[in-house]
């Protein structure tokens, strides 16, 4: 066996480990589990079958090693900054490992669409549209009646707005997730006092509400928590209870001004 | 019972929609949502506790997910995280801090340990999936799913 490997093949692991860093950043990126990601860059490392593949994925960044005495060691190191969850792109990176580790891809070509995936999500004019039937159809869903359902609706055109918003200024998530739930919750107190509108205010403003909610931070905690990665699972819960909290407040404060408002 | 359990299948496919789920799924996650939020409705009309019901929904939603998941070699949250959305305690945050607005300390208190409780059902129901599934179809490529 060859002692030393030439320069090609060196520049081919170092290709294996960026396309794996990669596909790790994506699906971190996009909100997939922790664990997740780790065992999806395993996997592709291990397409080297060296004796040393490391991989440690924390919430926030992404880790890796290459170890072989055949080979300089390759590290690299990810830090992964704003998140915003996208299934669609983490389907999507499990297709193209999956394949990559069944041979049906070769390296250069998992590398090569990964790093030309473009967020394939729905147009963005859709995905308003979607926010604004959900705050609706979660009120039905609680048992609203259909005037309910309506001022639902409305109140879904703040969740629009906060996501205009979000993409201009880039705030932070707890701040604009207070001002649309106080939104809400004040404009549908305000609605309620109109004479000849007869809505519980307690359904419309649940039913909207629940787009804010952390589902996502709950559903992963539970994930990562049941993968016995501790670290990962109290941070997504730690993320839940603040969202919660966050939401929580701007409902109140919404509620209790908007109730010496209208009286 | 039947409008809400189409407001269901509406909301958590445009939930669905917003979360980026491709469109080829979009229709298996809203009837997992729909079914969950029809096991809900049907134990409580029968009288039975709201955290057994919110426990029975979660359930059987993991159950969708997971059989989904494998059968169309997707990651099992594409199905999870919008079928969970019309369980999560919306109504129990709401009546928490309504109350507490009010000054009533006992409602507060009595709606965010039932908020609580909702959650952690939610989260026992999904745990408990999980590990039926790892337990028993460790054959099956579950690591990917």
């Amino acid at each position: 066996m060859a002692a030393e490997w030439s320069e090609r093949q060196k520049q081919d692991y170092f290709l294996l480990a960026d396309t794996a860093v990669l596909a790790g950043e994506i699906m971190l990126k996009s909100g997939a589990e922790t664990h997740r990601v780790e065992d999806t860059i395993y996997r592709i490392l291990k397409l080297s079958n060296f004796e040393r593949c490391e991989v440690l994925v924390v919430t926030a960044g992404i880790m890796v090693t290459l170890e072989d005495w055949r080979i300089d060691t390759i590290s690299m190191l990810r830090r992964v900054g704003d998140k915003s969850t996208n299934l669609g792109n983490i389907t999507e990176v499990n297709d193209i490992s999956r394949k990559l580790c069944n041979g049906e891809l070769s390296l250069k070509q998992a590398f090569h669409l990964l790093k030309h995936m473009e967020s394939k999500s729905y147009m963005d004019l859709y995905v308003y549209a979607c926010m604004i039937i959900a705050a609706a159809g979660f009120t039905i869903l609680l048992g609203g009646t259909f005037s309910e359902s309506l001022f639902a609706a409305l109140n879904g055109i703040y969740l629009v707005l906060s996501m205009l918003f979000n993409k201009k200024f880039n705030i932070n998530v707890f701040v604009t997730n207070m001002a649309v739930s106080f939104l809400m919750a004040f404009t549908t107190r305000g609605f309620s006092v109109i004479p000849g509108v007869e809505i519980e205010i307690e359904r419309v403003v649940a039913g909207s509400v629940m787009m804010l909610l952390p589902g996502v931070a709950i559903t992963n905690a539970i994930r990562d928590t049941l993968h016995s990665d501790y670290m990962a699972g109290s941070a997504k819960i730690v993320e839940a209870f603040a969202i919660a909290a966050s939401v929580g407040v701007g409902i109140g404060a919404g509620l209790a001004i908007g109730a010496i408002v209208f009286g | 019972m039947l409008v809400q359990v189409i407001g269901a299948f509406a909301a958590v496919i445009a939930a669905s929609i917003t979360f980026g789920v491709p469109k080829r799924f979009l229709l298996y996650s809203g009837f997992t949502g729909a079914v969950s939020w029809l096991v809900y409705l049907l134990l409580l009309n029968n009288n039975l506790n709201e955290l057994i019901a919110v426990f029975a929904a979660t359930l059987v939603s993991a159950l969708l997910s997971h059989i989904f998941a494998r059968a169309l070699k997707a990651p099992v949250t594409v199905f999870q995280i919008p079928a969970i959305l019309p369980t999560v305690p919306g109504v129990g945050m709401y009546r928490t801090v309504y109350y507490m607005i009010i000054g009533d300390k006992e409602m507060t208190g009595y709606y965010f340990s039932k908020t609580l409780q909702i959650a952690g059902m939610i989260a026992i129901g999904i745990f408990i999936m999980d590990t039926v599934f790892r337990t028993f179809l460790r054959k099956e490529n579950w690591r990917r799913v």
